[in-house]
């Protein structure tokens, strides 16, 4: 049963006990400027309106999923920053409330438990999230109104979309476009204009400086980062991730061993880690939000629930490089049977995830003038040189078909 | 009227309202946002013609690269800031 299946059922059975029940009371409730509810009950008893919202609740169940990963990322990039800076990170369990209480009461603490301080502090998000909620929206005096309002739109309506787009197996999709994986690198492309108009908007030197870096940054690494992704395209023959993992599944190499196309096309994953950690601008490519040398770049002036939804939009593009990085050449979610394959995909990806936290703590950030040398002097000559070795692999594979076996597609 | 025919209209005229932004707006950054605004709307038209792929790779090109080689090269030009000394 796919996700899709599943919501049709449930919006079968929501539309019929309770919506067209609910709007056809409504009907005769103000004779006659409540006939539309009576169209619109006739709408939801229809095909169309059933499909609409089965659509509504698979957008709605990924979006909850992706939210519920957005979470654990964040945590995870706590707490192994605080293992690398030999601490112990965030530690409050659940408990601690009961001792928060008692102190808000002037009581003192009679319930220490040992185990206050000792739990996987799992919940600094939701006092951070909190924090950010109560803290003041300052827009500076000087700032461009609208564009300092636009910016945060832009960026984050563009990001949390990201979430929505790709699959976690063939079953659980919420997004069924044939050209799939175009469709979530267009979403990755729009969100550089935020970022330039919101350093630009808030009429501050170094959050210009930050934005103007990021438009450098998009133009040294966007056309290797789709070179790179084009061999794919051309091995699986489909811009569908559903058909990509197909092809990766049933490819094999020597013994039969599974052929995940970052082993033929080694050079094009390099090229791709490397660009999609510029695009999702994580360190060693943080330039725009350097923080030591551009007080954290474009996002200086943005304070309260837009700074923190810009760290979340961040972290949400984070986890869709990653999983782009896993659909188009560590096989998705394929993998042996007893585990299902949505936990095989997201393995994959948060181990992606913890690969760049550890770069994120360990390596130093790359310069304005080399990021532009490494994207067009190195990445895009190594992403032609992959395309070659793909057209060339697929001609001559048919004289090796005892080693590898490629599935047809043309 | 059918559904399609109307959102097409409000498409429409919320892609021309853009243009005329563009044209008439004081500020030339500001001109490239709504710029940026009608491509995207010129997407949701090929959306609306059956051209998915097209509209993708509209949005692509013309949001994810055009409009920001154009601000990028607005911002390289001198700029006062407001209340402060040139940038």
């Amino acid at each position: 049963m796919t996700l899709f299946g599943l919501c049709k059922t449930m919006a079968e059975l929501t539309a019929e006990k309770f919506i067209v029940p609910v709007l056809e009371f409504q009907r005769n409730l103000f004779p006659p400027f409540s006939y539309p509810a009576g169209d619109l009950a006739d709408w939801f008893a229809s095909e169309g309106g059933i499909v609409t919202l089965a659509w509504i609740y698979a957008v709605n169940i990924a979006f909850a999923v992706g939210m519920t990963n957005l979470i654990l990322v964040i945590h995870l990039e706590r707490k192994i920053a605080a293992r690398i800076q030999d601490r112990r990170g965030p530690m409050l369990s659940l408990r601690a409330f009961r001792e928060l209480g008692e102190d808000l009461a002037g009581e003192a603490p009679t319930w220490r438990f040992k185990g206050n301080y000792s739990g996987i502090g799992i919940i600094q998000n939701m006092a951070d999230g909190i924090k950010a909620i109560t803290k003041e929206l300052i827009i500076p005096n000087k700032a461009d109104k609208f564009l300092f309002s636009m910016g945060p739109i832009i960026f984050i309506s563009s990001s949390v979309f990201l979430l929505v787009l790709f699959p976690l197996s063939d079953r659980f999709a919420a997004s069924a476009a044939p050209a799939g994986l175009m469709v979530i690198m267009a979403a990755f492309s729009i969100a550089p204009i935020g970022v330039l108009t919101s350093g630009w908007a808030s009429n501050n030197k170094y959050s210009m400086i930050g934005g103007m870096r990021s438009a450098a940054q998009l133009m040294s690494y966007e056309i290797p980062l789709l070179l790179s992704m084009a061999g794919v395209f051309l091995l699986a023959g489909s811009y569908n991730p559903v058909d990509i993992v197909e092809q990766q599944r049933e490819a094999t190499w020597l013994f039969g061993l599974p052929m995940w196309n970052f082993i033929p096309q080694f050079i094009g994953f390099i090229v791709f880690m490397i660009c999609i950690l510029a695009e999702v601008e994580r360190v060693p490519f943080d330039l725009p939000e350097a923080e030591a040398e551009l007080v954290e770049g474009w996002t200086t002036e943005y304070s309260g629930i837009r700074y923190m939804l810009f760290l979340a939009a961040e972290y949400i593009r984070g986890f869709a490089g990653a999983a782009v990085a896993t659909i188009l050449f560590l096989g998705g979610w394929a993998g042996p049977w007893p585990v299902p394959p949505e936990i095989w995909f997201l393995l994959k990806v948060y181990l992606i995830i913890i690969f760049w936290i550890f770069i994120r703590w360990t390596v130093p950030r790359i310069r304005t003038d080399q990021i532009l040398e490494l994207g067009w002097k190195k990445l895009l000559p190594l992403s032609l040189i992959n395309i070659l070795i793909v057209i060339f692999m697929v001609e001559i594979y048919p004289y090796f078909d005892d080693i590898v076996n490629l599935p047809e597609v043309f | 009227m059918e559904m399609i025919v109307v959102l097409f209209w409000v498409i429409a005229s919320l892609i021309l309202a853009s243009a005329w932004a563009v044209v008439n707006g004081n500020d030339i950054v500001h001109a490239v946002v709504w710029l940026s605004a009608v491509f995207l709307l010129t997407a949701c038209l090929f959306i609306l013609a059956d051209a998915e792929f097209l509209a993708v790779i509209q949005v692509l090109v013309y949001v994810g690269a055009i409009s920001v080689v154009i601000i990028f090269g607005i911002m390289l030009t001198k700029r006062t800031l407001k209340g402060g000394e040139s940038a």
